[in-house]
């Protein structure tokens, strides 16, 4: 590096953060440029001011709510147990909703969508949810979450791609649909709309789950899949509604079914 | 193995920090910030890196988490805004004009934040966690030749939105 050629911005950078690599050339052209020395003096006061100022503007941290449940749900080793299965007889491999946490919050999920206006059953998914999901991150009381995707004995990488589209469905009323299939890459799109009394929840497909919003309260629901499970069964008031296949096939699609109310 | 991680050590040592970070690089977002937590602990519990890379990667999966989601949620702009003025409250015994200062200037501060890139705010401010380059680098997606170029540019558009040149001209 000749003394007119000055290095970059980039250069002086990283000289002035100590990363590795040859800074020598940058420093013997320092000793005989006072005009980049001071271009490092901006740079070094710039930080400092900086730092300063986001140290004095620090938001308020209490120990976020959710840190708690986090880690007790930590101490008892997650939600790592595997649910027996059982072979419903059609070659599909099927979790019984009682004895499965799978199942207990899609059912809680199919609740929290059909009742998130209705006070009794907001009531009874946060009783339930709150074995699952600890953080309440909204208004609205009972909606928690996020639950950790399951672990375990199994792999728990979620390699299918979750699939997604528009569906209305009104909450409160009993869904009656025949079926709807989606097919939509995992983190592109929306994969229902609840709307209805007044409320609304969106439900958002993400790489490892479900998020829900309810833009009215603000709250937020995610919901972790485990990619061990073959089959979602989502239940309201203990009748089957919904079935979410992933499929046997890693990095297939999800394949979503409503079946009639 | 998941068993072999101290995940609750693990989750003390880091969450407050990554959370004050995602705080910052969500524009207060707390919510999206608290959920990007738990995605990121989450997934240490399913795989491990090694343990030099374990506090890099934990931002790297949080921040990615939050553009990911960020990148869906059409209401995001609403949302955020039920959360902006979300500032710090007024500490006991503090004068009421001090504390309205204060929250100017927090609102300050995050506009010119949220006033850069994506990159340019998570170069800028994995920078003040104390991350290299190389880990910068892996997080934002660009090379480790870059991240002082976009810091350099971060903090020159920040100069001008937050006066950081003030007390030395």
């Amino acid at each position: 590096m000749t003394h007119d050629d000055h290095p970059g911005e980039g250069e002086l950078v990283r000289l002035l953060h100590d990363e590795t690599g040859d800074v020598r050339p940058v420093r013997r052209h320092l000793e005989g440029c006072p005009a980049c020395r001071e271009r490092l003096a901006v740079l070094e006061r710039r930080q400092e001011r900086l730092g300063e100022l986001l140290a004095s503007t620090a938001p308020a941290l209490p120990e976020p709510e959710y840190a708690p449940g986090f880690l007790a749900r930590l101490r008892e080793g997650g939600m790592a147990t595997p649910a027996p299965r059982e072979d419903a007889g059609d070659g599909r491999l099927r979790l019984p909703f009682t004895r499965t946490k799978h199942l207990r919050w899609a059912a809680a999920l199919a609740l929290l969508a059909v009742g998130v206006s209705i006070a009794p059953v907001r009531a009874w998914v946060g009783r339930t949810a709150g074995a699952l999901w600890t953080a309440v991150t909204g208004g609205a009381p009972g909606i928690q979450g996020p639950a950790p995707v399951p672990g375990g004995d199994e792999p728990t990488e979620v390699r299918t791609r979750l699939a997604g589209t528009v569906l209305e469905i009104e909450i409160g009323r009993p869904v009656a649909l025949d079926s709807v299939a989606f097919r939509k890459k995992a983190g592109e799109s929306v994969v229902a709309r609840l709307s209805g009394g007044g409320a609304e929840a969106e439900i958002l497909v993400v790489e490892r789950g479900f998020r829900i919003v309810a833009p009215e309260s603000g709250a937020r629901l995610a919901i972790g899949v485990p990619a061990t499970v073959e089959e979602v069964v989502i239940s309201v008031d203990e009748e089957i509604r919904w079935r979410l296949d992933p499929g046997a096939r890693a990095d297939s699609s999800w394949s979503v079914a409503l079946d009639g109310g | 193995m998941p068993g072999e991680i101290d995940a609750e050590a693990l989750f003390r040592e880091h969450h407050v920090p990554l959370y004050r970070y995602l705080l910052r690089l969500t524009g207060g977002d707390e919510a999206l910030a608290r959920d990007a937590v738990q995605h990121a602990f989450t997934r240490l519990l399913e795989r491990r890196p090694d343990d030099h890379k374990l506090r890099a990667w934990l931002y790297r999966v949080a921040t990615n988490a939050v553009r990911d989601w960020r990148s869906m949620e059409r209401r995001r702009e609403e949302l955020v805004s039920e959360h902006r003025n979300q500032v710090p409250g007024p500490v006991p015994g503090e004068r009421p004009d001090r504390a309205a200062e204060k929250r100017e200037e927090v609102e300050r501060v995050r506009a010119a934040l949220q006033s850069l890139s994506e990159k340019e705010r998570t170069v800028l401010l994995m920078r003040e966690e104390g991350f290299k380059h190389r880990e910068i680098a892996e997080t934002v997606g660009t090379t480790t030749g870059s991240v002082g170029t976009m810091f350099a540019r971060a903090l020159d558009r920040l100069a001008r939105t937050l006066d950081l040149d003030r007390e030395t001209s």
